[in-house]
C-alpha cells in the first residue's frame, strides 16, 4: 500500500459487482440479500490481487445518501456541467463549444512560445504626436507575453483597438495570407491551410444552400411559408393539391459540389517533389533552435504549418470545464459546484467522511505520541518500527462517529488474518455506542455535567495530564467488553494482535520446489492488514422520502414515532504495521 | 516591601557592542539622488558605488566582500536580493548597468549586467556570468557561472533560451519600457524611506 502503516482503507461494495450489473441488483430487490449475504460470510482478503481495485482511504470516497452506500471513483459517472475559459472566467453556452472549437471566441489568447496568458499593451505614440495626439490617428495595440517577452509584433501584427482582438486577428491573417502567396502554396500542398479551406467550402455551401432552398420555397418571406397556412389556402381555393404540392417540394434540388480553390476545393497533388524542396530549403535557413517543437505545432489550427517559430500565431486559450459526479444507480448528483464559474465552492457535496464512521488505530503504549495520519506531510515521517512476530501487542482503534445521531457500531473480524501469514486478532470490545457529532461548544459547555468524567478526553483529562494525577491511568489494563475511552463523538476499544511469522520454523524434512516457492513472499506480503467488518445503526428522523422507499434492505420502520433505524455495514481495512523478518 | 526583580534581558539587550560581530562598512560613493532604504545592507571592504536614481529596497543585500559592486542610473534593487557575493575566496566585482531591475529574491553573483534588463524573482546569475543588455531571466531561472548571454537574450521555461525580436527590431518598445522604469522610479522614491546618510 502507498500509505504508511497505520493506516485505515476503505472497501467499496461496488467491487465485486460491474457496472450493469449494478443497475440489475438496485432493481432485483430479491437478489441483493443473498450477494450481501454471501460478502458478509466470506471475509475480504486486502492481500488479494484485485483488492487494490476497491480499497481507497476514506478521504477519496463519496456517498449517497440515496442508495446509503459508498460511492467510488468506479461507481459515478462524471457528466460536464459548463465550460468556461480559465483567462476571462466567462462561461461559453454548450451549444457554441464546438464552433469555436473549444476555444475562448473573446479576447483571451495564450503565447504560442512559452503558453502564458498574452495581455493586451499600448505601444507609445510616435514622439511628434505625442502632445497633439490626431483624432483620426488609430492607436496601436499588441498582444505581448509577461514571461517568455513574445510579442505579435514578432509577427507584425499590430491592432487598432484593444477590444475585438479575434476579429482583427482574423483580418490579418486573410491579409497576410494574401501578401504571402507561396506560403500557401506550400501549406495547400501539405494537406492544406484547413481553417482557409473550412472557411471556403462553408461559405460555398451556406451559398448552395441557400439557393436551393429558395428554389423550393419562393414565399419564404410571406406568411403562406407555413404548411398548415399554405394547406389552408389551398384547399380554399383548389388546383394543385397539398399532397402534389409536397411531393414538388421534396424532390431533391441538385447541388453542386465545389469546383475552384475559392470556393474550398483542394486538389492534392502526388508529385510534391518541388514543395518539398522548397520546404527543405526553408528548413536549411534556420536553426534547430528556431523551428517550433511538436507542442507548438499542435497548440492551435494555425500553427500546424508553421516551420519556423517566428511563424507561430498566437493561440486562443482552450476552454475549461467543470465536472459534477452522478451515482450510477440513482443517479442523484453526489457533488456539484455552484453554477456561478468564479465560485469556488459545491452546491452538492456527499463526501464519505461527514457520512461513514472513520477508523483510527495507533499503539495502545506507544513512547511517542503518533501524529494524526491526516496531518503527516510525508509517508516516512513516523516510521514505525517492525512488528515482532508471536509476539503479542494492544492498539487502540478509535471510531468517530461523524453524524449527529448516537451510533451503535459492531465491528467483526475472523480471528486469523487472510493472506500468507496468518495473525492472530482479537477484538476486547466488538460492541459499543458512539456519541452524535455536534458543534464543539456543546462539548465545552456540558462537560460540567457529563456522567462519565474521567473517560473523557476534555478538560478533566487536560488537568489530570498537568497536574501529574493520572496514577488511574498508569494502572489500568484492557478488559474483554470495555471500552477504553469515550470522547464526544469517539470511542475507542482495544485490539489484541499477534503478529506471525514470515517464515515457518524450520524442518527437517527437505521441501519441494513448489513448497519453496509458495513460501517466498511477494511484494507488501509482510504487511500486517486487519480486515474489519464495520456495521453501524442509528435511528434517523424519517424524511418524506423514506416513507416510499420502505422496502429497502438498509430501513426499517421503527415501531416508535417517525425514526426509522438506519443501518451501513462496510469492509476496513487496517494496515498496522510491516512484520519483521525472523 | 520587596523590590521586583528585574526582567529576565532578552537574546538581543545581553549582547554589548563590543561583544557583536564588527560590520565592515564599505567605501560608498552614493549618489545624492539614489535612495536606499533603512533595512538595506551594504557588507563588505571593497567599494561600492551607486548612481543616480537608484533605489535599494528594504531587506536587499549589497555584499562587497570578494569585490567591488557598481549599480548604474535608474536601477532598482527590490526586497531581499543578494547583489554581490559574501562567500568564496576569489575576486568577484558586479557592475550593473542602467535602467535594470532586480526583482524579489533574485541573487546577482555575475560579472555584469547590461542596460535595461531585468533579472525576475528569485533567478540567480551566478559568478562570472555576463548578461547582455536588454535581456530578461524569467522567475526562478539561473544563468549559469561564467555563462555570457548575448543582447536581447531571454531565459525561461527551464532553461530554454529565446532572442526577443520586438525588443531588438523596435527602438519605441525599448522607449516605453525605459519610460515605465523611470516612472516606476519616481513611484518609489515616494514610497520608501532614505537612509543612505549612514552609509556615507
Amino acid at each position: 500500500m502507498a500509505a504508511a502503516p497505520p493506516y485505515a482503507l476503505y472497501v467499496c461494495p461496488c467491487s465485486s459487482l460491474s457496472s450493469t450489473t449494478l443497475a440489475v441488483h438496485a432493481k432485483r430487490a430479491s437478489a441483493a440479500p443473498a450477494d450481501a449475504q454471501a460478502d458478509e460470510d466470506s471475509t475480504f482478503n486486502s492481500h488479494d490481487p484485485r483488492a487494490n481495485y476497491a480499497l481507497y482511504p476514506l478521504d477519496h470516497l463519496l456517498f449517497c445518501n440515496e442508495c446509503d452506500c459508498i460511492r467510488c471513483p468506479r461507481c459515478y459517472t462524471e457528466e460536464i456541467l459548463n465550460w468556461y475559459c480559465p483567462s476571462c472566467m466567462f462561461e461559453v453556452p454548450s451549444s457554441q463549444v464546438k464552433n469555436d472549437g473549444n476555444r475562448c471566441a473573446r479576447n483571451c489568447y495564450d503565447c504560442p512560445i512559452c503558453t502564458s496568458a498574452l495581455t493586451v499593451a499600448a505601444l507609445p505614440r510616435p514622439s511628434e504626436t505625442h502632445l497633439n495626439p490626431n483624432e483620426t490617428e488609430q492607436g496601436r495595440y499588441i498582444l505581448q507575453c509577461g514571461y517568455c517577452e513574445w510579442s505579435s509584433l514578432d509577427q507584425t501584427i499590430e491592432f487598432s483597438k484593444p477590444t475585438k482582438i479575434t476579429e482583427q486577428l482574423a483580418k490579418k491573417r486573410k491579409e497576410q495570407r494574401r501578401r504571402k502567396p507561396e506560403d500557401k502554396a506550400v501549406s495547400t500542398a501539405h494537406g492544406a491551410d484547413q481553417v482557409d479551406g473550412y472557411e471556403n467550402l462553408m461559405a460555398f455551401y451556406k451559398e448552395q444552400l441557400a439557393e436551393s432552398g429558395d428554389a423550393s420555397n419562393t414565399y419564404s418571406s410571406s406568411p403562406y411559408s407555413s404548411p398548415a397556412n399554405l394547406a389552408k389556402i389551398m384547399s380554399l381555393y383548389g388546383g394543385l393539391s397539398v399532397n402534389a404540392l409536397k411531393k414538388a417540394r421534396e424532390k431533391p434540388q441538385p447541388m453542386r459540389e465545389a469546383r475552384t480553390d475559392k470556393e474550398g476545393l483542394q486538389v492534392h497533388s502526388l508529385d510534391s517533389s518541388a514543395v518539398d524542396e522548397e520546404t527543405v530549403r526553408r528548413l536549411q535557413a534556420v536553426d534547430w533552435q528556431d523551428t517550433p517543437t511538436h507542442e507548438q505545432r499542435f497548440s492551435g489550427p494555425l500553427n500546424h504549418q508553421a516551420i519556423q517559430t517566428n511563424e507561430l500565431w498566437p493561440v486562443a486559450t482552450p476552454l475549461r470545464i467543470r465536472k459534477g459526479k452522478r451515482c450510477s444507480v440513482c443517479r442523484q448528483f453526489l457533488s456539484r459546484p455552484e453554477p456561478k464559474i468564479p465560485n469556488l465552492r459545491y452546491k452538492i457535496r456527499l463526501l464519505a467522511s461527514n457520512y461513514v464512521p472513520r477508523l483510527l488505530l495507533r499503539p495502545l503504549n506507544a513512547s511517542s505520541t503518533t501524529p494524526n495520519p491526516a496531518f503527516r506531510l510525508r509517508p516516512n515521517e513516523a516510521e514505525m518500527s517492525p512488528l515482532q512476530p508471536n509476539i503479542m501487542q494492544q492498539y487502540l482503534l478509535t471510531v468517530r462517529n461523524p453524524i449527529f445521531e448516537t451510533v451503535k457500531i459492531t465491528l467483526a473480524t475472523s480471528s486469523s488474518t487472510p493472506g500468507k501469514v496468518s495473525s492472530r486478532v482479537t477484538i476486547l470490545c466488538p460492541s459499543f455506542t458512539v456519541g452524535p457529532a455536534g458543534d464543539v461548544w456543546d462539548e465545552a459547555l456540558s462537560s460540567s455535567t457529563t456522567s462519565v468524567a474521567t473517560d473523557d478526553g476534555g478538560r478533566q483529562a487536560a488537568m489530570a495530564s498537568l497536574t501529574g494525577k493520572s496514577t488511574d491511568e498508569a494502572d489500568r489494563q484492557p478488559e474483554a467488553g470495555k471500552i477504553w475511552t469515550r470522547s464526544r463523538n469517539s470511542t475507542s476499544i482495544i485490539l489484541e494482535v499477534v503478529p506471525g511469522a514470515l517464515k515457518p520454523p524450520p524442518s527437517i524434512v527437505p521441501k519441494s520446489d513448489d513448497e519453496m516457492l509458495a513460501e517466498e513472499l511477494t511484494e507488501d506480503k509482510d504487511v500486517l492488514e486487519i480486515p474489519i467488518f464495520v456495521r453501524a445503526q442509528w435511528d434517523a428522523v424519517e424524511d418524506t422520502d423514506a416513507s416510499a422507499s420502505a422496502g429497502r434492505k438498509h430501513e426499517r420502520r421503527a415501531a416508535e414515532g417517525e425514526k426509522v433505524r438506519k443501518e451501513l455495514a462496510y469492509w476496513c481495512v487496517i494496515g498496522v504495521g510491516h512484520i519483521a523478518d525472523g | 516591601m520587596t523590590s521586583k526583580p528585574s526582567p529576565a534581558p532578552t537574546t538581543r539587550e545581553k549582547r554589548t557592542p563590543a561583544e557583536q560581530p564588527p560590520v565592515a562598512k564599505p567605501p560608498c560613493d552614493i549618489h545624492a539622488s539614489a535612495i536606499i532604504a533603512e533595512k538595506a545592507q551594504i557588507t563588505g571592504t571593497h567599494p561600492v558605488e551607486i548612481a543616480e536614481d537608484v533605489v535599494v529596497h528594504p531587506y536587499a543585500k549589497i555584499r562587497a566582500e570578494n569585490g567591488s559592486v557598481s549599480i548604474g542610473k535608474g536601477s532598482m534593487i527590490w526586497e531581499r536580493a543578494v547583489v554581490g557575493c559574501a562567500e568564496g575566496s576569489y575576486a568577484c566585482s558586479v557592475e550593473i548597468g542602467m535602467d535594470v531591475s532586480i526583482e524579489t529574491g533574485a541573487i546577482i553573483e555575475g560579472a555584469a549586467i547590461g542596460d535595461g534588463t531585468i533579472v525576475d524573482v528569485n533567478a540567480v546569475v551566478e559568478r562570472g556570468a555576463v548578461v547582455g543588455k536588454w535581456c530578461r531571466v524569467a522567475a526562478l531561472e539561473r544563468v549559469k557561472a561564467g555563462e555570457k548571454l548575448e543582447d536581447f537574450t531571454v531565459v525561461f521555461g527551464d532553461g530554454r533560451r529565446r532572442t526577443d525580436e520586438t525588443i531588438r527590431n523596435h527602438e519605441d518598445v525599448r522607449e516605453a519600457r525605459r519610460d515605465a522604469q523611470v516612472k516606476t522610479v519616481a513611484v518609489m522614491r515616494g514610497l520608501v524611506a532614505d537612509a543612505k546618510g549612514k552609509w556615507l
